[in-house]
């Protein structure tokens, strides 16, 4: 909120931002003063709701229900952080209460100018069929984030749902999937909060089934980064804005190079940029009443992907 | 000797603890805000305690059987309001630690005060840097309550913190793996400020065990590092086969020709300049057109045009250097024998 959607949102001359509510009356004082917006308090919050047309929640999952509710009942748009929903029915339930052109989730790397080219590149089938995905998330931090996500009914889950649900999430929008299986999971959990996780699924895409392998850690440092097997070669990038795919052949081993990424229109090159890019796209949406890449419906494939995940882990 | 960790969530907290229990067989208590981190202390069976640094009553009654606490926090917040932190924090840990106990506190060789982008280590009087004006904060303040609360305080500067739970680590690994040729700032012998956490381990037994006199030290490998010492350690660690080629890019501060600032400050001038002033002199035309080339090549010959790997900070440190035992093959040996055992361990607990 601090760093990426009030700045943007300031920026963006059809919006002004009405007021902001923090539970720590402080912390609303602070980003008050940062970015000249009144806040307000838990008392006046369901009256002012009806003083405006999007409502952007980035409380943590466990405590937005009865926001998520109660913006449903002013009939206002509402922009929800990750993770949205920790079963396929819960999303259903939270879909079913909004047009959905009204409901966004924060999936805004879906905008990634590396995402869009790795579409291409899969679908054009340039290397052939993609067979296999190798996904691997691991850097050590044990910091507890002000401590929601040692709860896990705020939290939702651990590292999978907190921080790499956002590439798993790429990986199935990547791979155009209407389908996920997972097959087995091994994972480290305490308390509902997975730390390591070992786990192998299956998509079923337009272009044929693709197994693919995750490694998601909080305890180890991984070598990070996805790896592409298809037919005739092999491609290491990261799915950060922008990346290097690094293409080696199936065939042999010393033919390798770089892919050059072409500039992609209405996509983004930076963190930052995936907001604007996402906020331009929403209220473009709102206008038009028409849909968004990152409407509501559109991820559940990835809540399904998590629902099932957890339910081997538990 | 016990030792209690504060802060135990921070990477090389983390890794510390490790070490001291396992490897120098020391008793050690870890103290965390939150339980997030818990697992990673359950796996490798290291006591834990979840506190409220502000509640003086616990903390006393946790402290009461310790030889030496060790600090690694840094708080988090708005810039402004991390120094004020700081002192609440420290005040509440110094007055419930026993008399005669220790207080170490890990400050960071950044509070030597450089500015960004500084290649060589330097002692700046005013810090540059708000993070060194911070840890310079903290150093001053656990000076004065070792004072007030009779306890032995070490401010210890650690340099660029190695070792494979480290997230330096993993970009040095990653970026090595990812190239087949990389090129680093400077020359092969240059001296880098960087310690293993092993060494860190060592120095808080010497600060506990009053082998060092009270005071504030730098804590880089000693005898220090070079360049080529560093990278072909993780090379040989990874088994890697990339080739480094070292190439002194930036000269020392202080050594930049006066000229050549002033040739940068016109640079965007440089149209004007030709067309209202120098077609009319046209020797001192042909000269800098002579100069300008002559600079063109000796940029292009001084380095390729590709990225280096790391920023290493390099010279030796002004400050006491606190001796550990650094040679490569006991590094080699203490990261390898905890990583196969961290890694095992993982692996056992994975259902």
């Amino acid at each position: 909120m601090e760093n990426s959607h009030l700045p943007v949102l300031n920026r963006i001359d059809e919006v002004s931002v009405s007021w902001i509510y923090d539970r720590n009356v402080e912390r609303s004082r602070l980003l008050s003063r940062m970015y000249r917006i009144p806040f307000i308090l838990e008392a006046s919050l369901e009256k002012r709701l009806g003083e405006i047309d999007v409502c952007l929640i980035t409380i943590p999952y466990g405590a937005r229900k009865r926001h998520i509710e109660l913006c449903a009942s002013y009939n206002i748009g509402i922009y929800v952080e990750k993770p949205f929903a920790t079963s396929v029915n819960e999303h259903n339930y939270y879909c079913a209460l909004f047009p959905s052109y009204k409901l966004a989730v924060g999936f805004q790397r879906r905008y990634y100018s590396s995402l869009a080219k790795l579409s291409t590149i899969i679908s054009s089938q340039l290397f052939g069929k993609l067979n296999q995905i190798e996904f691997k998330q691991g850097n050590f931090s044990l910091k507890g984030g002000g401590g929601y996500l040692s709860n896990v009914d705020l939290a939702g889950g651990g590292v999978i749902i907190e921080s790499a649900i956002h590439i798993l999430d790429q990986l199935l929008i990547a791979t155009n999937s209407s389908e996920v299986h997972v097959n087995t999971v091994k994972s480290i959990l305490k308390e509902g909060i997975d730390y390591d996780s070992i786990f192998s699924s299956e998509f079923n895409t337009p272009l044929g089934n693709v197994v693919v392998n995750c490694e998601v850690s909080t305890l180890r440092n991984l070598e990070n980064g996805i790896e592409l097997i298809f037919d005739n070669a092999r491609i290491k990038c990261q799915l950060s804005p922008i990346t290097k795919f690094n293409v080696r052949s199936n065939y042999n081993s010393d033919l390798s190079f770089y892919l050059e990424q072409l500039e992609i229109p209405d996509t983004a090159d930076s963190i930052i940029s995936s907001f604007s890019v996402f906020w331009q796209k929403y209220l473009c949406a709102l206008r038009e009443k028409d849909g968004n890449l990152t409407q509501g419906k559109s991820s559940l494939l990835t809540t399904s992907w998590i629902e099932q995940i957890y339910k081997h882990t538990r | 000797m016990r030792v209690g960790i504060i802060g135990a969530s921070s990477q090389v907290g983390a890794s510390v603890a490790y070490l001291l229990k396992n490897q120098l067989d020391i008793e050690v208590i870890c103290f965390l805000r939150s339980s997030y981190g818990r697992v990673y202390f359950d796996l490798l069976e290291i006591p834990l305690e979840i506190v409220d640094m502000s509640d003086r009553q616990k903390l006393t009654e946790k402290f009461r059987n310790l030889d030496v606490i060790v600090d690694f926090t840094y708080p988090s917040g708005q810039m402004f309001s991390i120094k004020q932190s700081i002192r609440a924090n420290l005040t509440n840990i110094f007055s419930c630690m026993p008399t005669k106990s220790s207080f170490i506190y890990m400050s960071s060789i950044s509070a030597y005060g450089m500015p960004l982008g500084e290649k060589y280590i330097r002692d700046y009087k005013i810090p540059r840097t708000s993070y060194a004006h911070i840890k310079r904060y903290a150093e001053k303040t656990v000076e004065q309550l070792g004072r007030k609360y009779k306890v032995a305080a070490f401010n210890l500067r650690i340099g660029q913190v190695h070792g494979f739970l480290q997230s330096v680590n993993t970009s040095f690994r990653r970026k090595l793996s990812e190239n087949q040729k990389v090129y680093v700032d400077g020359s092969p012998n240059d001296l880098t400020n960087t310690v293993f956490v092993s060494s860190i381990a060592e120095a808080i037994i010497g600060c506990a065990s009053h082998l060092n006199k009270e005071g504030t030290y730098t804590l880089v490998s000693l005898p220090q590092w070079t360049l080529k010492q560093l990278y072909e350690f993780y090379i040989r660690y990874y088994n890697l086969t990339t080739e480094i080629f070292f190439i002194p890019s930036n000269p020392k501060k202080g050594n930049r020709n006066i000229l050549k600032l002033v040739f940068a400050y016109f640079k965007p001038y440089r149209p004007l300049i030709e067309t209202y002033f120098l077609m009319r002199l046209p020797t001192l035309a042909t000269w800098m057109k002579g100069r300008f080339r002559e600079n063109h090549v000796l940029d292009s010959q001084s380095k390729p045009k590709i990225e280096d790997i790391d920023f290493n900070l390099l010279g030796k440190p002004s400050n006491n250097i606190i001796k550990t035992n650094c040679e490569i093959d006991h590094i080699w040996t203490t990261e390898s024998r905890f990583e196969m055992d961290y890694n095992s361990k993982i692996k056992a607990y994975q259902k």
